[in-house]
């Protein structure tokens, strides 16, 4: 089955990278420039893996991940945030909101898209094992 | 009367007898004329006596009537002028004399005072002129004096403070700053030892907020007397919300910037690992370039964020006693294939009983790998580069010595400013954000050292770096978390070290890091909380003490 993921990222070129990079692998991707549409998009579509900007207009990508996780009906789905922002207390925070994983910009595609099949891999394992 | 007189050849005596008058009358005769010439000379004497006497006192009149003027500080009496050709006329002029040159002393002395008043009006005005508050004190505390800017700046009252001591007006002084307490310890340790010079920044709260940066320094007589201690306290405000907004105005250029190096890198990366489809070499080739300078960009982006957050404080620090010995030799592992490259020698040669420092290991791998990268970079094939240690003090020193292109002593000037390269040709080859030494420095003075360079140019620089030396003890080779986060916010940090007066007023200076650093090895939990008390560093008693083996813990309790 085709994992479905969705990208909530406002600068286009990063946005359609995203994408690009993921459809390449056979994702299934679906797309949201702004932090109050990807919220929405998540809660109707249930992807199998979120990607977050943390600086979004509408709504943060902290913002959506902590919504995320007070929602019993997405607390399960794994959050990666994608950020410029490295600081030790940013990541923290980041980290915070229940994230599986936060990755520094700018990035290489290939290692992200590593740590998303990792991810996604571990996930279906102790899914199976449930 | 009658008179006889023997004559014994005759055997006769001769008698004669006259009158009593008549014999004697020539006599009263001549005492008569005798009693009127006496008294006739009687006369005259006296006559001339008194006339010589009047003569004679007649200038001793003037000379008494001047010396009484003079008494009552008349100096303008002009000359006596006596002539009298005599003793009197010698002490006349004597007088004269004295009257004129105490009148030259006394203009002498006014012109003196003068100036004198002159000058000091003068020092006052400067003193009162310029930017900065001063504030003179007593080596026992008494305040001396304080110029126009204190009052106006630190709205001091002249009258509450002049002669008072620090003590007595200490209620005056607390409400003046953010952190009174911290204040008072450096005062006090500025008290313990006259001859400490210091430099402190202090949070103005009344009567209005400022940063404030405090120079204290001793002041002695030339003949090496010690007069008092002098403050001198600069507004800073202006300067400090400069240098924040640079590092904002740095951090929000750097983050914008990774933006678009986010999606020129990411393209590049997928169309180099031919995801989008078989490149021709030379295509690949072109966008090989592409990408090495891409990612040169993104390593100064990265390195002015660095810099702006060290020089903003925002580097979080982990403290711990570090071997360099350990450290340096796997920082010099990591660059061998570097070395190796450039068929150059790299020696590590650190002592056995090299002493442990006090600083964030992974700072310090960053130091060193600058140095060692530049020191790789700046040496030609087959040039050798050296790293030793040795301690200076309370410091250790690290060198690290190439054989490399070397610097002008211009050069060398510059050499730590942010995107300076050494001028000369050897340069041109060689790669670099221009930030590395810029970087390193701020990190060392940040954990307490400082950076220096020799160099000579065509043979080889050094560079030198100083970290403070920490006694080894086991009981803390827990990591000294030194930050603000929230679960360690009320962690008390306990620091061993041999230089901790530098490193103490350094994290001081990044207010609000830490909530407690101590100096020595606390025996007790009151010794501890006295020692906290001490240095201004709140009256919370620790939740946790890092490293707290040696400590009864039982003592130590959570609230």
């Amino acid at each position: 089955m085709t994992a479905r993921i969705v990208v909530a990222e406002d600068e286009a070129g990063i946005r359609e990278l995203l994408v690009l990079t993921l459809s390449l692998r056979g994702y299934e991707v679906l797309e949201a420039s702004a932090g109050d549409q990807a919220l929405a998009l998540i809660k109707r579509e249930h992807p199998d893996l979120v990607l977050l900007d943390v600086m979004m207009p509408g709504l943060t990508g902290l913002e959506v991940a902590r919504a995320l996780a007070a929602d019993e009906a997405t607390a399960g789905i794994p959050v990666v945030l994608l950020s410029a922002k490295g600081q030790m207390a940013e990541v923290k925070a980041g980290m915070a909101t229940g994230a599986v994983a936060y990755i520094l910009k700018p990035f290489t595609p290939a290692d992200l898209a590593v740590q998303i099949a990792e991810i996604l891999n571990e996930r279906r394992r102790s899914d199976k094992e449930l | 009367m009658a008179a006889y007189v023997g004559m014994p050849s005759l055997g006769w005596v001769a008698y004669v007898e006259i009158p009593i008058d008549e014999a004697l009358a020539s006599f009263w005769e001549a005492r008569s004329r005798l009693e009127h010439v006496s008294m006739l000379v009687l006369a005259l004497a006296i006559f001339i006596g008194i006339a010589a006497a009047r003569w004679l006192i007649r200038p001793i009149g003037p000379l008494r009537l001047a010396t009484r003027r003079v008494a009552a500080g008349d100096y303008e009496a002009g000359p006596l002028a006596i002539k009298s050709g005599d003793e009197l006329e010698d002490l006349g002029n004597d007088f004269d004399m004295m009257a004129r040159s105490l009148r030259q002393s006394v203009i002498d002395l006014q012109a003196e005072a003068q100036r004198e008043e002159k000058s000091r009006s003068e020092l006052e005005a400067v003193l009162n002129a310029t930017s900065e508050a001063m504030v003179f004190i007593s080596p026992e505390g008494r305040f001396l004096r304080i110029n126009q800017q204190a009052i106006d700046m630190l709205g001091l009252v002249a009258d509450e403070f002049i002669g008072r001591t620090r003590e007595e007006t200490w209620p005056q002084t607390q409400r003046r700053f953010a952190d009174p307490e911290g204040f008072r310890a450096e005062m006090e340790k500025a008290n313990a030892d006259p001859e400490l010079h210091f430099r402190h920044f202090v949070q103005q709260i009344w009567p209005e907020r400022r940063d404030l940066e405090l120079f204290s320094t001793p002041v002695n007589a030339s003949d090496g007397r010690h007069l008092g201690r002098l403050s001198v306290y600069r507004d800073v405000t202006e300067e400090r919300g400069v240098d924040r907004m640079k590092s904002e105005f740095v951090a929000l250029v750097s983050h914008e910037l990774r933006t678009p190096m986010t999606v020129i890198k990411g393209y590049v990366d997928l169309l180099l690992d031919g995801e989008l489809g078989e490149m021709s070499a030379q295509q690949h080739h072109s966008l090989s370039i592409v990408k090495n300078s891409t990612e040169r960009l993104v390593a100064l982006i990265n390195n002015l964020l660095d810099l702006s957050r060290i020089e903003a404080g925002g580097i979080p620090l982990q403290l711990e006693p570090v071997d360099l010995r350990q450290t340096i030799a796997d920082a010099a592992q990591a660059f061998q294939p570097l070395i190796a490259g450039k068929a150059q020698n790299l020696v590590v040669d650190l002592p056995e009983d090299t002493p442990l420092v006090l600083a964030d290991p992974d700072r310090v791998v960053e130091i060193v790998t600058n140095l060692l990268s530049n020191a790789n970079k700046y040496t030609p094939e087959g040039g050798s580069i050296w790293v030793t240690a040795r301690p200076v003090g309370a410091l250790l020193q690290v060198d690290v010595r190439d054989t490399g292109i070397g610097m002008t002593s211009e050069d060398m000037q510059h050499v730590f400013t942010r995107f300076f390269r050494a001028n000369n040709r050897g340069t041109q080859e060689v790669s670099g954000t221009g930030l590395g030494l810029a970087i390193t420095r701020a990190l060392l003075e940040m954990l307490g050292g400082e950076l220096s360079v020799e160099s000579t140019p065509g043979v080889g620089s050094t560079f030198s770096f100083t970290l403070p030396i920490t006694l080894a003890i086991p009981e803390v080779a827990a990591p000294l978390e030194l930050r603000s986060e929230p679960e360690t916010r009320d962690l008390a940090v306990v620091m061993m070290t041999v230089n901790p007066g530098a490193l103490e007023a350094r994290l001081r200076e990044a207010d609000g890091w830490l909530t407690a650093a101590l100096i020595r090895k606390p025996s007790s939990a009151d010794e501890l909380a006295r020692a906290m008390r001490g240095r201004g560093l709140g009256a919370k008693p620790p939740t946790e003490i890092a490293g707290s083996g040696a400590l009864p813990s039982t003592e130590i309790q959570s609230p």
